[in-house]
């Protein structure tokens, strides 16, 4: 509380100077593609001989204040030849401009500001990829991702084949805030995470931040992926897709009214159940089963005028599988996805202060429906007598959000962005119901036992250049969090069996309450104009968990919100980094380390099982402990030329102590890696002809094995090892892709794309488990152990085009 | 009972799931080298000797033929087993009987009395094991008859009533005295509490029928992980007509019920990657450094016999046989 006081004193001393000075004049307005009109976040904006600058928001919006006089002002972005202009400053001046695309990529020449960013910014453990650079790498069966993409980045691994989930820097999958477009995307995947739900043709920019979290982020302790989508082309009609082997896409963009309102429309769906049937027998499950996704992404903007503009952003995207069949006493369907709405208001009080306000809805569910017949007749083939059950499960989450930020460009050497944000979340813990020739039994959808909860952050942050070698960020956010009622806590005996009593509490009667102050600091010290040392702290409470009882992550890992039991997680990271270019800013390269702590981290009980908490809180079967994870992280890229690539490399170890697991002592964490490494590379070969590949290698995921066993009543019982102490084999893979542009008309471009996943056919586990046959008393026990595999090699084509 | 069902069902379907497009090894895995440990298994039923089966336990990827599992046994010539009372200690002795192992130590000074404590010593190779059980009250049977799910194969249903106002826990147990020769767990979830039922009539049913008999799991499950399921759930859980069965209805108490509750969420989750492994719990205590595993249990037992001559017509037998 004492240390949080004095960030706000500090904070108020930093912006004190920017009253002091007088005559200075501001130059603002938007940075823009000049075909497209779309807005370029991130943009940078130098001026020329000094070390004054800034960037564009996420709304391409900039603004630099400057003493009156005469100056080259620079503007340049990544894939985008600088623009230079020259200013007589007399005034205040607005000033758009658009800049035109560049194949820079390629273009060993071109000396630009940007390029030092990363060098000479505050901001350390970030991670930018242009979803340019995204395109070029192989695709798994064709199909472009943006979040495969940033897990080859070091300090961010993929869980491996089948998993949806990813870990930055030792942290849970859950405690990564995946915004898209300001909204949170609760699940990131589709087909158990071998696709994203990014539709690569909707996506303008992706932010990841590892560690340093500015203060406008909270409520996830480990990472930010921001992304943000296309806006829609503000001049002319265009049109994009692929035709893929598995999938296809479409998107069309255009004006609404030319150069003041603009659409994106973009549409992707698999169709591998409809491409199987035809080819499979009447009574092969195939006919039956099948597993589709579909995702829509959608955007409208509108200018207004030059201080004012209107956004109007959505998405919805559907999982669905379903498996089994009549005749089999079988019959699954498992429906989950993810939708959202945002609603955003830009907002321009001056040319230095910059407000967006955003009202967020946002859905994520997660169903099951299991019919389970019983062959009741022999003879009765179609289980048409069958008696049996249906059981259901449902889950989800609902929240509401409300947005509003402020950016303060109080001087070239100053920005300070405050604002408040409120959420109302409704979460559905699973809930199941069972019917049994028409009763139902287990919990009553109706009334099933939803837990509400109100959570607000405010924030202040200022980045601040103190001068040409140092640069501060400080700032701080502070959360609330507070469950209310109607709300059911059922109080179990001792031994975790009976229920010896329940409190009820009624509507918007407060069940739970926490807050935090987080403070949020970066500095750097540039070292030469291409190499500094930063470093980092930030600390961040969590008011939401995800509960995975498997070893796996699968869409029935369960959300659940804090509440009088569960208590919010808190993280604190220290990171320390030195940044160096080289070669005329070709090369860049990093070497960071970090130290994180985890605190109140949840496990189900040993032995929990999916359906434990019908008529029970979730929360009854979880387990409290904590964790801590540290790392060095290398990376080196080659930014330009025919030959583009980079080498990602994480050492790192993270363990976590609960008291119930192992006495106390600590042990690894299902995602604990000790070695990661990710190698890109893209060579253009002709001036159509691109070849890329991506290498990738890691430390087998843990898990628990039976280490000996014994005899109760002549069966067999297992003893089990310590806590995730055994290590799956290693994972690596090699995946190659081809890409060919065909001849170029006027307004059509198309191009073949053709990919090779697991090029050496590695069978990368899964997971192991393990199966006893045979018989004690027979003396023919014996057991197996085995591994699954999921992904072998796997060729994809697709046709991609663009008119 | 059905909940049971649904947190099978949600572990089978979630096995199928990754069973589509997948590709199964075997593998090697190398694992730590576990001391062997001792085992007891043991119980003590009312109005009977107590019973004590020893062994050590093995590592988990040992075949287990006929030699090796005759090695893990121990016998009289290296423990001495003295259950108590409270007032006589009973050296067991160490003898034949009819079912597999076809030996262990029974008692012959004492037989188990309703609500009376037994203390169980174990001197073995040097060490002290020690354990203590309590028989609780019976509770008596209302009925038991056969629900017939066909022509051929029926299922045993038990009704009794449970006492109010007080925690009861329970076992039941079956034989079917045409194919076995003791008394075992109906079903994999032969425990119950009544946690959601206190003081109303309970009812258990074994409701999976055999398990071989499903179309899901002919689809799934080869023959071997099949007749591997089939052995473990023992060949009593289906009669026929012309089957003499006796079910056995124990109270237990908690600590006991704890173990058997632990006992089938191992069951559940061996194996199983969706889940983290339950561990069964234990209520022998070694001396320090050193562990025991398996379960002194006291069973105030009561039992139920029918014959089953048909569909239509059950005879009672009496109680146990």
């Amino acid at each position: 509380m004492k240390r949080s006081f004095v960030y706000c004193i500090l904070l108020a001393i930093m912006m004190l100077p920017q009253f002091a000075f007088a005559q200075k004049y501001t130059i603002s307005g938007y940075i823009k593609d000049k075909a497209t009109g779309e807005d370029l976040i991130g943009a940078n904006v130098m001026v020329a001989g000094q070390s004054v600058g800034t960037s564009a928001n996420g709304y391409g919006f900039y603004s630099l204040t400057l003493p009156g006089g005469t100056y080259d002002i620079i503007y340049s972005f990544i894939g985008y030849s600088d623009d230079t202009i020259h200013i007589n400053l007399t005034s205040d001046k607005t000033l758009t401009v658009q800049m035109s695309s560049s194949a820079i990529m390629t273009q060993e020449v071109v000396v630009s500001a940007e390029r030092k960013a990363n060098v000479q910014s505050s901001q350390m453990s970030v991670v930018r990829l242009p979803v340019e650079t995204v395109k070029t790498l192989p695709a798994f069966m064709g199909e472009v991702d943006v979040l495969k993409t940033i897990q080859l980045m070091p300090g961010v691994q993929s869980a491996g084949d089948g998993n949806a989930g990813f870990y930055v820097r030792g942290g849970g999958p859950d405690q990564n805030l995946i915004l898209l477009d300001e909204a949170t995307v609760y699940n990131a995947s589709h087909l158990f995470g071998f696709f994203s739900v990014f539709n690569a043709d909707a996506v303008k920019d992706m932010e990841m931040f590892k560690g340093g979290m500015p203060a406008e982020y909270g409520g996830r302790i480990s990472s930010v992926l921001n992304i943000s989508m296309k806006n829609g082309n503000m001049k002319e009609y265009h049109f994009e897709g692929g035709i893929g082997s598995v999938s296809s896409r479409f998107t069309a963009q255009g004006p609404i009214v030319k150069d003041k309102a603009s659409f994106i429309v973009s549409a992707r769906r698999t169709y591998i159940d409809a491409l199987i049937r035809p080819f499979t027998k009447k009574t092969s499950l195939l006919r039956t089963s099948g597993y589709y996704f579909f995702d829509v992404n959608a955007k409208a903007n509108w200018i207004i005028n030059d201080n004012n503009r209107l956004y109007l952003s959505g998405y919805y995207g559907y999982d669905k599988f379903r498996f089994g069949s009549k005749e089999m006493g079988l019959d699954m369907n498992m429906p989950w996805g993810n939708g959202f709405v945002t609603l955003r208001y830009n907002h321009l009080f001056n040319n230095k202060f910059f407000s967006n306000t955003s009202l967020i809805w946002s859905n994520y569910k997660f169903n099951t429906s299991i019919s389970m017949l019983t062959m009741v007749d022999e003879n009765d083939e179609n289980n048409e007598n069958a008696s049996g059950f249906v059981l259901k499960q449902k889950s989800g989450i609902n929240d509401w959000n409300l947005k509003q930020d402020f950016t303060w460009l109080a001087g070239p050497k100053n920005t300070v962005k405050f604002g408040v944000q409120y959420t109302h979340h409704k979460f559905t813990p699973n809930t199941l119901a069972a019917e049994v020739s028409d009763t139902t039994i287990g919990s009553d959808f109706s009334n099933n036992n939803n837990q509400f909860a109100h959570e607000v952050g405010i924030y202040i942050g200022d980045d601040f250049k103190i001068n040409d070698r140092f640069t501060l960020y400080l700032g701080v956010r502070n959360s609330y969090f507070v469950q209310v009622g109607p709300f059911t806590r059922y109080i179990k005996d001792e031994l975790h069996q009976t229920t010896i009593d329940e409190i009820r509490y009624k509507d918007n009667q407060p069940v739970a309450f926490y807050w935090d102050i987080e403070p949020r600091a970066s500095f750097k010290v540039s070292i030469t104009e291409n190499s500094s040392i930063k470093a980092s702290y930030m600390r961040n409470s969590q008011y939401i968990h995800l509960a995975s009882i498997s070893a796996t992550t699968l869409p029935i890992d369960l959300w659940v919100a804090c509440s009088d039991v569960v208590k919010p997680q808190k993280g604190s990271q220290y990171a320390l980094g030195y940044f160096q270019n080289l070669f005329n800013d070709k090369f860049e390269g990093s070497i960071e380390v970090y130290y994180k702590t985890l605190k109140n981290q949840i496990e189900y009980m040993d032995g929990a099982l999916p359906g434990d908490d019908i008529s029970d809180n979730a929360d009854n079967y979880f387990i409290f402990g904590k964790g801590y994870s540290y790392g060095v992280e290398f990376f080196f890229k080659k930014r330009v030329g025919l030959f583009t690539g980079w080498i990602g490399y994480t050492w790192s170890k993270t363990d976590k102590i609960f008291d119930e697991i192992d006495n106390g002592n600590p042990f690894p964490a299902k995602y604990d890696r000790r070695h990661d490494l990710s190698v890109t590379a893209s060579y253009q070969i002709t001036e159509r002809l691109t070849a890329s590949a991506v290498f990738v290698y890691a430390t087998g995921n843990t898990t628990t094995l039976p280490i000996a066993s014994y005899m109760i009543d002549g069966d067999v019982v297992n003893v089990y090892g310590k806590r995730n102490s055994y290590r799956m084999p290693s994972y690596h893979r090699l995946d190659l892709s081809v890409t060919y542009d065909l001849k170029t008309k006027k307004n059509w471009e198309s191009s073949f794309n053709f990919s090779i996943y697991n090029v050496y056919n590695h069978k990368n586990p899964y997971f192991i488990y393990v199966y006893n046959a045979g018989n004690v008393k027979e003396g023919t026990y014996r057991t197996v152990a085995k591994q699954l595999s999921l992904i072998p090699i796997l060729p994809a084509i697709t046709w991609n085009f663009k008119f | 009972m059905i909940e049971n069902l649904l947190k099978i069902s949600i572990i089978f379907v979630l096995l199928s799931l990754v069973a589509i497009s997948s590709c199964i090894k075997d593998i090697t895995v190398d694992l730590p080298q576990a001391e062997p440990c001792m085992v007891v298994d043991g119980y003590v039923d009312f109005d009977d000797y107590p019973i004590v089966f020893l062994s050590k336990s093995t590592a988990y990827f040992q075949e287990l033929d006929t030699n090796a599992v005759n090695e893990t046994i121990i016998t009289d010539a290296k423990a001495t087993v003295i259950v108590s009372d409270g007032s006589i200690n009973d050296t067991l002795q160490y003898l034949p009987i009819q079912h597999w192992p076809y030996k262990c130590f029974i008692g012959s000074k004492f037989k188990g009395q309703l609500n009376h404590r037994y203390d169980l010593k174990i001197l073995y190779d040097g060490s002290t094991y020690t354990s203590s059980t309590y028989i609780p009250d019976t509770i008596p049977i209302d009925t038991v008859f056969p629900t017939f799910m066909n022509d051929t194969f029926a299922v045993m249903r038990i009704n009794w009533k449970d006492p109010k106002n007080q925690s009861n826990y329970y076992t039941i147990h079956v034989k079917n005295q045409t194919q076995a020769m003791y008394y075992r767990p109906y079903a994999l979830n032969h425990i119950i509490s009544d946690k959601m039922s206190d003081g109303q009539a309970m009812s258990f049913a074994m409701v999976v029928k055999g398990l071989e008999r499903n179309a899901y799991y002919d689809n799934f499950f080869t023959k071997e992980e099949r007749d591997s399921f089939v052995n473990k759930l023992g060949d009593v859980f289906c009669f026929r007509e012309g089957d003499s069965v006796s079910l056995k209805l124990s109270t237990i108490d908690n600590v006991s019920y704890n173990i058997w509750e632990s006992w089938y969420r191992n069951y559940l989750t061996d194996g199983n990657p969706f889940t983290n492994p339950a561990s069964v719990k234990t209520n022998i205590d070694a001396p320090d450094g050193m562990r025991a595993y398996g379960f002194w249990v006291g069973y105030g037992c009561n039992y139920r016999s029918l014959y089953l001559y048909s569909k239509d017509s059950v005879v009672p037998i009496g109680g146990k046989f």
